[in-house]
């Protein structure tokens, strides 16, 4: 931990308290995300009679938790609806992007205005209309969307939208105009200038928001508790049902190894995302706080 | 409705085009004059119309479904008729005090919810400060190993948070948890210590994970609060002798203030939507003591199936927090975005 001289006035702690305090951190932060991977790694049995497993750790959880829960379906279904719905939630947030923050109109403020608004409207004042919304669809045309993939990802769209949106609005008021607007001399039209020239520019405020409406569907749990059913459940949705399953077995031995191996499995994409665009991600984390379904 | 430019939010949106004056007709650009003879009509720029697909579905599935539970607010609306609710009986306002003070499934009121929900946010958010601010001051100079510390730090927050409830429901098992068989090793409590049964056991369990899982939010507006701080002032204080408490004290702690209080503020509503972590802590039944607001909600509509007062308390809910959203609106405007934007900008020129 050696810090340069020219730099000692960035030092805000002294030394001894700064190794101290970060030693405690890590210990509070390492504990709990070791106890998950002991879990993990521990058999069934032991788990539940709480004995220290360390001495006969295994892999086998990762073998059996596929047949313990719907796990892989889970998955499947994560990937395709997370996938789809921030896919979507970027080309809408981009291509709005683009006239919000170079052109001006009468809706501009108002949608501009709305986007912000709308991420301090609480979960529950939007699942429940929605719900309702959906019943009174689907009684009135006898078509099936509450428990349907259109249904789950339109809404995790929507919500990934106004992150999306406002980040490439602001990335893109940021970025010089000159090129676009050489390409639109030459002789390109507006559209197509947008797609050859503005999109690449923009790609890494897209890659970003696409993350964040990735993971707004991978991790909720409110609404696909509502609106997926068995056979599109989310991930978040099949563990939530396991570890219900697990902790009312009423004598049956819980399957918390398994239970925890799925965890692990499910955070892992996450985890990964993260890990590669962090350098990217640190910033819009806190720019997302409020985006949260 | 006009594209006035002094709009509200004055410098934050409309300093980009200052010199334009509010014209009617779009700005005068070369491309202009290949606008296609349909479209000549109304002047019309094409690429506006770029915007309607994300307007349409925010309207759709935001702006309809608000203005559709402000109406079921007042309905009558059960299991039995919710396929066909737009004909629902009428209940007037009698929703709303049913709502606030009449208990739900779990024998809660609304009010009672807010109370809880009140405790657990600004309780999450109090007692996250001080890790969060040191891990903040530690990892602000350079050092080798800094960049490992950081994204370790932020670890509890970007796991899932189903996962780490799910963890967390283990963790506080009595007799064979890990918490309880510490406390017992340590001579604190009974190895036999029920966490996740009811009262306040359960209401501290559940903001200890919460603050576990949250405190790198805060963490993270501080350290950028802290890259804020002009080197030149440290130095200078450095010089006149300021030790680093005097400096803390005299140059950082005040500069921060104004980081902080959006911090706190962004941090609570943050705790105060929570609704993944008491849902599956607690499994099917909630105890009383950990019915926040959004579970209070969702066990009136998916357990009690009464529709109409659930409506009744998710209006309340968003007129609870109508103030702190207009006074965020007001106060931060476009800054978080602001700060990704730039962040993202500033690493993709690293990356080149």
């Amino acid at each position: 931990m050696a810090s340069s001289s020219r730099h000692a006035s960035d030092r805000l702690l002294p030394p001894g308290l700064s190794r101290a305090g970060t030693a405690v951190l890590l210990v509070f932060i390492a504990a709990p995300l070791l106890y998950l991977i002991e879990l993990a790694l521990s058999p069934n049995t032991t788990v539940a009679l709480g004995g220290n497993s360390v001495s006969h750790l295994t892999f086998s959880n990762f073998g059996t938790m596929w047949s313990a829960t719907s796990l892989l379906h889970g998955l499947i279904n994560s990937v395709i609806i997370a996938g789809i719905a921030a896919v979507l939630a970027v080309v809408l947030g981009a291509a709005a992007a683009y006239p919000l923050a170079r052109l001006r109109f009468w809706a501009r403020l108002p949608l501009l205005y709305s986007l912000l608004g709308s991420q301090s409207i609480p979960g529950l004042a939007l699942l429940l209309p929605l719900y309702i919304m959906l019943a009174g669809i689907q009684g009135l045309l006898g078509i099936h969307l509450i428990g349907n993939y259109p249904a789950i990802i339109a809404v995790y769209m929507t919500f990934g939208l106004p992150l999306a949106t406002v980040v490439c609005f602001v990335y893109l008021r940021g970025m010089p105009k000159d090129l676009e607007e050489a390409a639109l001399v030459d002789g390109c039209t507006r559209v197509a200038a947008l797609r050859r020239v503005v999109a690449p520019l923009m790609a890494p405020a897209m890659v970003v928001s696409g993350v964040f409406a990735f993971l707004v569907g991978w991790n909720d749990v409110l609404f696909a508790s509502a609106l997926t059913d068995s056979g599109t459940q989310t991930v978040a949705i099949t563990l939530q049902q396991f570890g219900l399953d697990q902790s009312e077995t009423f004598g049956a031995q819980p399957l918390y190894g398994d239970l925890m191996a799925a965890a692990l499995v499910s955070s892992i994409p996450v985890v990964v995302l993260y890990l590669a665009f962090q350098r990217y991600l640190t910033a819009g984390l806190a720019a997302g706080a409020l985006s949260g379904a | 409705m006009s594209d006035e430019p002094q709009a509200p939010d004055g410098r934050a949106v409309a300093t980009r085009v200052p010199a334009h004056p509010p014209a009617p007709g779009p700005p005068a650009l070369p491309w202009h004059r290949r606008v296609r003879p349909a479209r000549r009509r109304r002047r019309r720029e094409p690429a506006v119309w770029l915007a309607a697909p994300a307007a349409f579905f925010f309207l759709v599935l935001v702006g309809i479904p608000l203005l559709i539970v402000a109406w079921t607010s007042l309905l009558k609306i059960g299991l039995s008729n919710i396929a066909d609710w737009t004909a629902a009986p009428f209940a007037g306002l009698s929703n709303y005090p049913a709502a606030l003070t009449g208990p739900n499934v779990l024998g809660v009121s609304a009010l009672q919810s807010v109370w809880i929900s009140l405790q657990f946010s600004i309780l999450a958010t109090v007692l996250s400060t001080p890790i969060a601010l040191f891990a903040a001051l530690s990892v602000h100079h350079k050092f080798r190993g800094r960049a490992l510390l950081r994204s370790i730090y932020l670890l509890p927050y970007v796991i899932p948070g189903f996962v780490i409830a799910l963890l967390a429901q283990i963790g506080f098992l009595n007799t064979y948890g890990p918490v309880d068989r510490l406390l017992a090793a340590a001579h604190i409590a009974s190895v036999n210590t029920v966490w996740l049964s009811g009262g306040a056991k359960s209401f501290w369990a559940m903001t200890i994970t919460e603050i576990w899982e949250v405190w790198p939010f805060i963490y993270l507006l501080l350290l950028a609060g802290l890259q804020a701080i002009p080197r030149e002032q440290l130095e200078a204080a450095s010089i006149d002798g300021a030790g680093w408490w005097g400096r803390l004290r005299s140059i950082v702690l005040p500069q921060l203030g104004r980081m902080y209080a959006l911090a706190f503020f962004l941090s609570t509503l943050f705790h105060f939507g929570n609704f993944t972590l008491p849902f599956i802590l607690f499994g099917n039944t909630p105890p009383t003591s950990v019915d926040v607001l959004p579970i209070n909600i969702y066990y009136r509509a998916f357990r009690g199936f009464d529709f109409g007062i659930a409506s009744a308390t998710a209006i309340f809910n968003v007129l609870l927090l109508a103030v702190p959203a207009a006074v965020y609106l007001w106060v931060a405007r476009l800054r978080p975005a602001r700060q990704a934007a730039a962040a993202v900008r500033a690493a993709a020129r690293q990356a080149r």
